[in-house]
Formats: structure tokens, sequence, C-alpha cells
């Protein structure tokens, strides 16, 4: 047999030799392809031309369920209603501060139960029509309405009667707090004081609709730009459903020569990272951003970060184990927070030692606007592992049981939430031996469990609807309809009922904080983070206002700086 | 002919009763409730809603209302996005899905024919193996990691050059439809080269091919009318479902590049318990599906002459 004699060096080049002559080949069809790729595609490849002069390109993020203002409750709703039409008051460039809008002057009466408005003359629909203090009427009348079925009517129930109005206990109108002294001054009358109904009508459910318009659309009111009218700083030029809305000036606005941004080019995109990937290729000028696209940020000084909601495991008091206050502080101490936010969410969100968000309103301090947690600044608990295991075991020995058993962690099912719900399963597995089980839903199935208090922790969050810490901690009342904790707590009723009662904000403040601490000492929520939202916003767009609840982007004041 | 489209057009309707009715059932076994919100809604206001769906009777007769309504072509009314038909979902998104799937459709199947003929032709040498690499990399990378990589490749190129080739995202013009297309169409590529390859090399090593060269036809012909021809049918297949699959929209690939085409509903509205989209969405691509393998069935008796469904006599 003839023997092959292969030495090594052949053997190790031989591959190499191969492979080189194989490559180039490969590179030159590998062009070959790629030509006729671009031939296929070369109609296409004229230059771009991207958006006008004095043009904004704003992020919507989401398609809004309806810009019906009386039924709009999302974000984007909101947002864009607020773009196109306006209410009596509207938010200020600062937390808590109130600007006119539709009402040029506005004043209340002793006890602050009654509320005139004085409202501009010069400010029209879109359609030319002077705005009337029966078009607010109106609005309200319809937002009060069972048949309109607007869920955030529950904001309005301070109106006198309005309740009853809406559960169908009262049939005439004429009944309820809501009043035309004239065609342009309107009176509202409250059941109580309520230091925050400035806030409430910057809402969008107060804001008016024009009686003859609205009977000519009917059911098709507010679902296309023609069945909708405008009387805010901005008209909808286009719609495009899921796409992008396009918005001009509105030359019928009152203050339209102030209103320097011609026009507002606002597409729906969901991705973080096609945004993210647009703003750096210069096709979005204003978008928020999540922890994962940060990085890219880095070096950008166009970053802004507003705490928008305050994120919390919220405990069933009802269960058999967790309504031991111990056992449930125990599992609020035990969670780092600090490596939650830094390594966990990367997103900025801030460490929550307190349940009022950073920068909701807490009135004034010698004339000064301060924040809420400005007042209040002292966290109300720490984390503490010793602490937290003996509270642990102290509460296992109320219980008279040797071990928890597994407890489930209800989330939602969204990539975020199971990363954060298997952290928090970790903390609390490595600190206390509590076996955690996960258990991801749906929004809407998530949302029902909690409803039906099926569920045993759930961890959730809280968007404000209106920027007063009131709104934070009525939620958790004996039977608030928003709780679904089973928690109840007598002297946190009474401590709740006292500050809807107070006039003076300073003492209402202080009977707030007492409740948020009462609150954080019973811990039938355990507040974990409040979240950071990080917006990126091209360097020469001025004055823009951005907040973490509400309207979140004011445009009013903007301008290019060119 | 007829009689053989008809039978099929009547077993097709049996089909779409079957999936609407499947779909009817298995969304009312899906937990969660369309109006649950984070807010609590008064109960009075969440009974007015409750009616104007429908939800309030018992299931039988909503399924019934349902049915007569699918028999009169309405699709029923979003219960999310509020006052919007099912029926203008679909006419409003639709449209845009099919501008980006037929892209798609026609640059995998001109790039898969043309690859995999390429290749088969080439057997074994480096075009055989270019063509190859480029369908195991379409077959095997997920489009949404193709989708990133373009967009990463603009943005490159633009930051390089300060040259704004093309749009990241969006639809406004025929050239935002470039990359979500060759996204979309990549896979069809890969496949359709892999089986344009394997089903050509297989015919020409037919014994009509040999009797052909042996005629002294022209390599040309040979390829196009001979070996094409006979190669094109498992494509002609494949193709019915696939064309059904990237028309009707694409979930990611649409989130990726932000185009408002319809294969946002297919997910969002599951996830939203929006009963009427989902089964909307649903019957609309079940019937889009059985259409589109209907005709494919229909053309082979045009592609080939050897399929015939009547009036060929057996031998």
């Amino acid at each position: 047999m003839k023997q092959i004699n292969i030495n090594d060096n052949f053997l190790i080049s031989l591959p190499f030799h191969f492979i080189k002559k194989k490559i180039n080949v490969f590179f030159y069809n590998l062009i070959f392809f790629s030509i006729l790729f671009l031939i296929f595609f070369t109609p296409g490849c004229s230059k771009n031309s991207t958006s006008g002069e004095n043009t904004v390109i704003f992020n919507l993020q989401d398609t809004p369920k309806t810009i019906d203002p009386q039924l709009t409750t999302s974000t984007t709703g909101l947002q864009i209603d607020s773009i196109c039409m306006e209410g009596l008051l509207r938010l200020g460039k600062k937390t808590g501060e109130i600007y006119p809008a539709g009402a040029k002057s506005w004043e209340t009466g002793k006890n602050g139960k009654i509320w005139t408005f004085y409202l501009r003359k010069n400010a029209k629909w879109s359609n030319g029509d002077p705005v009337t203090a029966n078009d607010y009427i109106f609005g309200l009348k319809r937002a009060l309405s069972a048949q309109t079925g607007a869920q955030y009517a529950y904001m309005l129930f301070c109106i006198k009667n309005a309740e009853k109005y809406a559960n169908g206990k009262i049939k005439d109108f004429n009944k309820i707090g809501i009043k035309a002294l004239n065609k342009h001054t309107l009176q509202i009358i409250l059941n109580r004081p309520v230091p925050y109904f400035e806030q409430i009508l910057t809402f969008s459910i107060t804001y008016p609709v024009n009686k003859t318009f609205y009977q000519k659309k009917r059911d098709k009111f507010g679902l296309n730009k023609k069945s909708l009218l405008y009387n805010g700083p901005y008209i909808i030029k286009k719609w495009i459903p899921n796409g992008k809305i396009v918005f001009k000036k509105n030359p019928h606005y009152w203050n339209s020569e102030n209103i320097k941004i011609n026009t507002l080019s606002c597409p729906m995109i969901r991705n973080y990272n096609t945004a993210a990937n647009m703003y750096l290729n210069s096709e979005l000028d204003i978008t928020n951003l999540s922890g994962d696209q940060l990085p890219m940020f880095k070096n950008r000084k166009c970053l802004r970060k507003i705490p928008d909601s305050v994120w919390f495991l919220q405990f069933n008091t009802k269960n058999k184990y967790l309504r031991n206050t111990k056992i449930r502080r125990a599992i609020a101490l035990a969670v780092n927070r600090t490596i939650f936010c830094k390594n966990i969410r990367k997103d900025g969100s801030i460490p929550a030692y307190s349940f009022v968000l950073p920068d909701i309103n807490g009135g004034t301090v010698d004339g000064e606007r301060v924040s809420f947690r400005e007042r209040y600044s002292k966290p109300l608990f720490n984390e503490n592992i010793k602490l937290a295991r003996k509270l642990f075991s102290l509460g296992l020995k109320e219980l008279g049981i040797k071990k928890l058993p597994t407890i489930r962690l209800l989330t939602s099912n969204n990539s975020d939430s199971r990363r954060d719900g298997q952290y928090i399963q970790e903390e609390l597995h490595k600190n206390l031996g509590i076996n955690i089980q996960l258990n991801p839903n749906t929004l809407q199935s998530r949302l029902q469990k909690t409803d039906r208090m099926d569920y045993e922790i759930v961890y959730r969050n809280w968007l404000p609807d209106y920027n007063d810490p009131n709104n934070f901690l009525d939620i958790w009342i004996s039977n608030g309809p928003n709780s679904h904790t089973g928690w109840k707590n007598e002297r946190y009723d009474k401590l709740i009922e006292k500050a809807a009662k107070t006039i003076d904000n300073n003492k209402r403040m202080l009977l707030l904080h007492k409740a948020e601490k009462l609150l954080m000492e019973k811990m039938p929520v355990a507040p974990l983070f409040f979240r950071t939202n990080n917006w990126a916003v091209r360097p020469d767009i001025k004055n823009l206002v951005i907040r973490g609840f509400g309207v979140q982007v004011s445009f009013i004041w903007a301008k290019l700086n060119n | 002919m007829l009689k053989y489209i008809l039978k099929r057009v009547f077993f097709s309707l049996i089909t779409l009763w079957l999936i609407a009715t499947i779909t009817f059932v298995l969304i009312h076994c899906l937990p969660g409730d369309p109006f649950a919100s984070e807010k609590a809604i008064p109960p009075a206001i969440k009974a007015q809603i409750l009616k104007k769906y429908d939800l309030d009777k018992p299931i039988h007769i909503q399924y019934l209302n349902y049915l007569s309504q699918l028999i009169r072509g309405d699709l029923g009314i979003s219960m999310k996005e509020r006052g919007r038909s099912v029926n203008s979902i679909i006419a409003v998104h639709f449209p845009y899905s099919l501008d980006i799937g037929i892209k798609a459709v026609i640059f995998g199947t001109v790039f898969g024919i043309i690859m995999g003929v390429i290749s088969a032709l080439n057997r074994g040498n480096s075009w055989d193996t270019t063509a190859l690499l480029i369908a195991i990399f379409g077959v095997s990378v997920p489009s949404f990691v193709i989708a990133g990589i373009l967009q990463f490749l603009v943005i490159l190129i633009s930051n390089l050059t300060g040259y704004h080739i093309l749009p990241v995202a969006g639809f406004s013009n025929f050239n935002s439809t470039i990359l979500p297309s060759i996204a979309l169409g990549m896979f069809s590529v890969a496949m359709i080269t892999r089986m344009m390859r394997a089903s050509m090399i297989e015919v020409l090593g037919q014994d009509y091919i040999k009797t052909a060269k042996a005629k002294g036809c022209s390599p040309s012909t040979i390829i196009i009318k001979h070996g094409l021809r006979n190669a094109i049918m498992p494509i002609v297949s494949y193709m019915g479902p696939m064309i059904a699959a990237i028309l009707t929209g694409s979930f990611v690939i649409e989130k990726i590049f932000a185009i408002p085409g319809l294969g946002k509903y297919f997910v969002d509205s599951i996830f939203n318990n929006d009963y009427t989209v989902i089964l909307g969405v649903v019957v609309f691509y079940a019937a889009f599906l059985t259409v589109m393998v209907l005709l494919m069935d229909i053309s082979y008796g045009f592609i080939d002459p050897r399929v015939r469904v009547h009036g060929r006599r057996k031998r």
C-alpha cells in the first residue's frame, strides 16, 4: 500500500489556503448579490427631504384609544387634547402652577365652595364661533351623564349633586352646581372645599363642547379630524390612525401670536429602540426612552429625567398570612431598592421610601412653591435586613407557623415587569427565605384578578390624575374603589376625611403627611421606586415643559432657537 | 373546473365558520375583562358600557348576534378604540401591510428564484456557496434582528457621511418602505432559494432535459422553458400561505419600523381582550389564507400541464 505522507504543516495550512481562496471568490459573489439587491431598490434612493421649517417632530408613542375630551383616559389622548383643545385652566410651567386658559380670571367665594370663572371674550372655536359658558356646561353635562360612559367622571363628583346625577338619582341637570351667570361667566358650586379643584379643571374631561356641532356629529364625535371642533393652540391637519397626527397652528386661537411652533408632526412609535434610532438619525425631535437605550445617549446633552409614577408591592390583607402587619413590613424592608434601580432597571428610577411622588405639589412655604416631598423629605422607612428578619420571625410566631408557604407575586407579562418580579423573588428568598412564585398576566387579566382579590402580592404602579398628594393617599381608604387590598384603618380614613375638609393648605398637607406615615407603618402597600421617564429633546427646542403626569408635554411656550 | 371551484368555496365557508366559532369560544375563555382599568369605573357607567357591547347578554345570544353580524359582513365595533368598527380598522390598516407585503413578496420571490437557479446551475462552486450562505443567514437570523442591523447600518452611514440616505422608520414615501420590505422578505428569499435550488437540481437531472439538450435547444431555453417551469411547482404551493402571512402584516416588523399596519391588531387585541377585534382579524386572516390557497391551487393548472383537475382521462 502506498502511504500518503502528510506533514503537519500541510495539514494546518490546508484549510487556511482553502479558505483564503474561497473567501476572495466569496466576496466577489457577495458583492454581485449586493449590487443586485441595490439595483432592485435604486428607484427609492433619492435624497430624502426631512421636515420643513419651524416643525417639531414629537413621538406620541401610542395610538389614542379616543380623543373625545370627555372619554379619554390615556396619556396619549390627554396629550392630544391639550394640544388642540383647552379648558378653563391650564397647567403652568412649574409643578402646582395654574395658568389661565379659557378663563382669563377666576375667584373663590367664602369657604372655598363657590368658584366663579370669567371667560375670555376673544376665545373662539376653530369654525369661528365664540366659546361661551354654555359650551363648558354642555361639556360637563356630557361628562357626567351615564350614557357617555366617561371613566373619569368621578373627578367631578366634588361638584354639588354631580355624583347623584351620574348615578341617575337626579334627572334634572339644573340641580347640579354648575351655572352660567351670563354668556361669559361660569359659576361652579362644590359639595365641599376642594383645594385641588383648579388642577381638576385642567383635565380634558372639563373641556367645553360646542353643542350645535356635537348634535350634528353625535356618535361620530371625536372619531376623526373633521368630527372635532378645536379651541386650543393647534388643529389636527392630518390623522392616520396608529400612524401619525399632524397639528397646524390654529389661527382662531386667542393667543395664536405667541405660539411659536407652526407645525407639530407626531408619529406614534411604540418601540423604544426604533424611537432612539430615529432620534439619532434626526427623524424625531422629542421622544421618551427606556433604560435600555440610555447608554446610546450617554454623551449627548439632550436627556431630561422626570419621575412619573410610583411602583409598589400591594398586599392582599385578607390573606391568612399577609394580614399580619409584621410580615408585610418585613417584606417591604427586605428588598434592596438602590441595587434594584441602579443595576436592574438602569433607567434612573429613584428608590422610594414613601408613597407620594417627588414632584407632587405641596403648596407654598414662605411664599415659595414646594413639592410635597420637599416639605416632608424624611424617608418614612428604611431597608434593614436585620430588622426585616426579626419582624418576620415575630410575625411567624404571631401567626403560629414555622414557615411561610409559597406566595404568588402577580405581575404584568411584559419583559420589564417579569425581570423586576425575578429580582423581588430573589431578594425575598435570599433575605427572608420566602418562596415566591411569579405569576405574570396580561394587563387586563392582572386587573381583573386584582379586582376580584384573587392574588397575594401584586406588583403595580400608580400614575396620578391630578397634582395633589391626596390623589396618592385617598386610594387606600377603607373600601376605596381603587384599593383592592382589603385593608381597613379607621384612623387613616379619618385623617383623609379631615384633610378633605381643611381649607388651610399647610394644615391639610400635615394631615396628609400623617396619613402617609400611617400608611407606611401598616404597609398595605410597599413602595419600591419612583419610575423616571427619560426624555430625549433636541437641544435647540427651548422652553419646552415636560411633566411627569397629566399632560406630559406642553408646547405653549416652546420655541426653536436657530 | 367551475364545479371544483364551487366545491372548494363551499368547504372554505365551512372552515371559516368553524374558525369563527372556535375563536369565539376561546376568547371568552381568556382571563381578563376588556373594560378593566387601573382606575375603578363607577358601576352605572360600567353597566352602560357592557350594554353597549352586548356583553350583558348570555353567551349564546352573543354568539348568535355575532354570527348574524358576520353573515352581513359586519365585524362589530372595537371595544378598546372607541367608535372604530373592525371593518374600518381593517380597511385603514390593511393597505399599509399590503404595501410593504407586496414589496416583500416580490423581493422574496424574485431573489429567491434568481439565487436558487444560480446556485443550482453552479452546484458545488463558490456561487452555490454564497447563495446558500445568504439563504442560511435568512432562515436562521430572525427578521427583527435583520431589521435592527439594517437600522443600525443606516444610522452609521448617515452619521459617517452626513448624508441622510434612508429613513430609519415611518411610512412617508417609497424610501421608508425599503428597509421593512427587505427585513420582511429576507426569510422568503432564503426559503425560496433553498427550495428552488433543490427542485432545480432534481429537474436538471431528468431525462427530458437531456432530450432537450439532444434536440439542440439553447441553454436559456432549457433553463427557462424546461427547467424553471417544472421546478417552480413547489414554490407555488409554498407561496399561498407565504403571501397570506406576509400581506396581512407582521407584528414585529411593523412595530420596529413604526408602520401603521394590521399586524399590531393581531397581538394587541389579545392582550387587551378586545373581543371583536380578535374575532375580526382572525376571520379576515383565515378568509385571506383560504382565498390565497385556492388561487394557488387553481394556478397549478396553468403552470403545470400535468395537473388538470377535470376533463383528463385516465389511462
